[in-house]
């Protein structure tokens, strides 16, 4: 076979030499200052020393993340390479075998599988040289726009074989509206994630975000994302989607490819373990988030939150620990099967992230769980819960919206 | 303000952009033969490219820095140059002393 992991590791090294470069370098910009410099001159030397250090840090990290991928490419092509030997060395045996004695079935049958084997770990190599590159590529596909403001995480990937994948269908970046009822969580921690996609999803306007957002690559068979970190454009390609991550009607859909981006932006354990829907939302929609808290004496600031849903911007809400077994139980309406609104018994989850729908003029509040349908809490779709309950199981709600 | 604070500070950058100077990307293996398919050897050289117009980008910021400090420094001086000789001139017409 082509390549040589020796070759691909001595790039890797290059480049995440001269990425830990930039990274002291980005730090020793941060200390320098002239202490008894002040007024608008020194003010502006501020500004552009702090915009420095951010470029040089980003350029560093961008090169690490390079490295990284180069050097796990390097692995993956010598576990392909042992398969590949072992392959061929299994097909040899098998060939000798049956030259020995021509009615030796299992040695044909060595030989069929040996060989299926061979083209099985030639493919895997060639798919893991593409996906190395279309990583690559992604590290620059913003740099005609916003040179060079890119952030990624310098640590890299966990190795693959402990992020399953599964394929993802193509041109989901089309015109069919996006239905926030389609979505159900998977078993990755990332409510706050899917919470903010729901409500994005929820509105036109926030559709059209998700789409601008997206750009389906039929060459290469996958998804260009982009995600904003501290003002700042960031593409990830996404050409699979987690196993047991997100879905939409039982598929991978929209909020898959976005989960497999901000996996590969926060990297897993972050992903899911939790998170703020504050950061979601500032992620996927590159705007500055309103946070309002239950506060202490003075409660919720109920006016500007209604005036936030109102003006068509998206809310989601973190719900406090669970008192009975992680759940808080109440009671809510919901539409029946003949529409009407019916008085049921659901659980709230604790420490968990809900999509806001409306907010009523009595208060109550509409509310949708990402566990999607059918799921043993509440049933999935949009349930309403007084303000009392609201404010007893709810403590902080994230805006993309500025309370006016 | 202390002018040889500023000197050293603008050095300093200067100093930093000639660090940067070995994160510019050469000697990186090229060509299917190192990474197995054209693809990624393609890949890689694009990335090379962008690394390093960055890097330039990046090391002529961080001179600029220390020049730009460089310029204020001595429009201060000069500021300064400017307003001791007409400080000179007004106390030696207020008093008929100062500076000649």
């Amino acid at each position: 076979m082509n390549g040589s992991p020796g070759q691909v590791r001595a790039a890797a090294t290059i480049l995440t030499t001269a990425g830990e470069i930039g990274m002291t370098s980005s730090d020793a910009i941060d200390g320098l200052d002239v202490e008894t410099w002040e007024g608008s001159a020194a003010d502006g030397f501020r500004d552009r020393r702090q915009k420095l250090s951010a470029e040089v840090d980003h350029h560093g990290t961008d090169l690490m993340r390079a490295g990284l991928t180069l050097e796990r490419y390097a692995g993956e092509m010598e576990a392909c390479d042992t398969e590949i030997a072992a392959a061929r060395t299994a097909v040899v045996q098998g060939w000798d075998a049956w030259r020995a004695n021509p009615i030796d079935v299992t040695a044909l049958t060595l030989i069929a599988k040996s060989m299926n084997d061979l083209s099985v770990a030639a493919h895997k190599r060639e798919q893991f040289a593409i996906h190395a590159a279309d990583q690559l590529y992604a590290l620059i596909a913003s740099d005609s726009t916003n040179l060079p403001g890119l952030t990624w995480p310098p640590a890299g990937w966990p190795p693959a074989p402990s992020l399953p994948t599964v394929p993802i269908p193509g041109g989901l970046d089309g015109t069919s509206p996006y239905d926030p009822l389609d979505v159900s969580q998977g078993s990755i921690g990332d409510c706050y994630l899917l919470a903010s996609l729901m409500a994005l999803m929820q509105t036109d306007e926030g559709d059209q975000l998700l789409r601008d957002n997206l750009r389906w690559d039929p060459d290469r068979g996958g998804y260009w994302v982009t995600l904003h970190v501290d003002g700042k454009e960031v593409v990830y390609f996404v050409d699979r989607a987690q196993q047991n991550g997100a879905l939409e009607n039982g598929d991978p859909g929209i909020v898959s490819i976005f989960e497999n981006a901000v996996n590969q932006h926060l990297q897993f354990n972050d992903l899911n373990d939790g998170g703020w829907p504050a950061d979601a939302l500032e992620l996927l929609t590159g705007k500055d988030t309103k946070v309002y808290e239950d506060r202490t004496l003075l409660g919720w600031d109920w006016d500007d939150i209604r005036d936030d849903v109102r003006d068509g911007d998206q809310l989601v809400a973190a719900t406090r620990e669970g008192k009975k077994e992680g759940m808080w139980p109440v009671e809510a309406q919901r539409p029946g099967p003949d529409g009407t609104m019916q008085t049921v018994n659901v659980d709230i989850v604790g420490s968990h992230a809900y999509t806001i729908v409306s907010v009523e003029k009595n208060g109550d509040v509409v509310l949708m769980n990402p566990w999607g349908r059918d799921n043993g809490a509440d049933g999935g779709g949009p349930i309403r819960i007084s303000e009392d309950d609201f404010t007893r199981i709810f403590h902080q709600i994230a805006s993309t919206g500025d309370g006016k | 303000m202390d002018y040889a604070d500023m000197s050293k500070t603008a050095d300093a950058f200067r100093a930093v952009a000639t660090d940067l100077g070995p994160a510019r990307l050469s000697g990186l293996p090229k060509g299917a033969g190192s990474y197995g398919y054209a693809y990624l050897a393609g890949a890689v050289d694009q990335v090379v490219s962008a690394f390093n117009e960055r890097h330039d980008a990046v090391v002529e910021g961080t001179k600029g820095v220390g020049t730009t400090i460089d310029s204020c420094r001595l429009a201060y001086q000069a500021a300064d140059a400017i307003a001791e000789a007409n400080l000179g001139k007004l106390l030696g017409r207020l008093f008929g002393v100062g500076p000649r």
